[in-house]
């Protein structure tokens, strides 16, 4: 079980900072936990697909009360659109970004 | 020598290694083409063909003495964009014209498109898209070899 206090040594311990822009708003620097895992892509009708990654980002939800798909997020000077949204129950949202929107 | 079968695959092995825009066509896909890869492309593979004989149909009804042979091919064009696999569609479409000009080395009588193409993006890290084209290469045999 998660508590606030441990949310937020959790965050401490292993976020790092981002920008979050909602589309229309202001942009805030939030601290995001940025995770990746291996995704074969288009492996359509038994063809073998390709090798990709989906990339995660879990940021605190009273961050990103309001996240919506196409907002953007800035991690190391790069830009991602998130395509998905995750709300968890223990206090983050996990967000799906990707490179092209 | 080779059969009949293994030489239209070895035909369109070498046609479809010649899509490059060098050489007039729309994508590099010949750069990166995979008989039967059962492993996933890499992004530097991309654009990319996977190909397989995936299917040989024999006809009930063959010319006296002969089988007839409709071999069932499936290319799978891989890319990094919708329009990069809508080309390289019509590269693979372009290859298999050729073929069909000279028979696929005067080893065919036929070339049949079938219901058109699959096709399918996917946005992850980068945006992927495949589209598979399926034809059917119409040969005879002597009976008893394909």
């Amino acid at each position: 079980m998660f508590y606030d206090s441990d949310l937020d040594i959790f965050f401490t311990d292993f976020a790092q900072m981002a920008t979050y822009t909602p589309q229309g708003g202001t942009s805030s620097a939030i601290p995001v936990v940025f995770n990746t895992a291996y995704q074969v892509a288009v492996d359509i009708d038994g063809f073998a697909g390709v090798s990709g990654y989906k990339l995660i980002v879990e940021a605190k939800t009273a961050d990103v009360p309001n996240v919506k798909i196409d907002d953007t997020i800035i991690i190391g000077g790069k830009t991602y659109y998130i395509t998905e949204i995750q709300q968890m129950d223990f206090g983050t949202t996990r967000l799906t970004i990707s490179e092209v929107q | 020598m080779a059969s009949i079968r293994q030489q239209i695959i070895d035909i369109l092995d070498i046609e479809l290694k010649k899509i490059k825009k060098a050489n007039g066509f729309n994508t590099d896909a010949g750069k990166n083409v995979f008989a039967w890869r059962d492993n996933p492309l890499t992004k530097p593979e991309l654009p990319g063909l996977i190909y397989r004989d995936a299917l040989n149909r024999k006809f009930s009804v063959s010319p006296i003495g002969k089988f007839r042979w409709a071999l069932r091919i499936e290319v799978a064009v891989f890319g990094t964009s919708a329009n990069e696999v809508r080309a390289g569609l019509e590269d693979v479409l372009k290859v298999i014209g050729i073929c069909e000009e000279t028979k696929w080395g005067n080893n065919a009588q036929d070339t049949l498109l079938a219901d058109g193409d699959e096709m399918a993006v996917e946005k992850y890290d980068i945006e992927t898209g495949a589209a598979i084209l399926t034809f059917e290469v119409v040969y005879d045999t002597n009976k008893w070899s394909m």
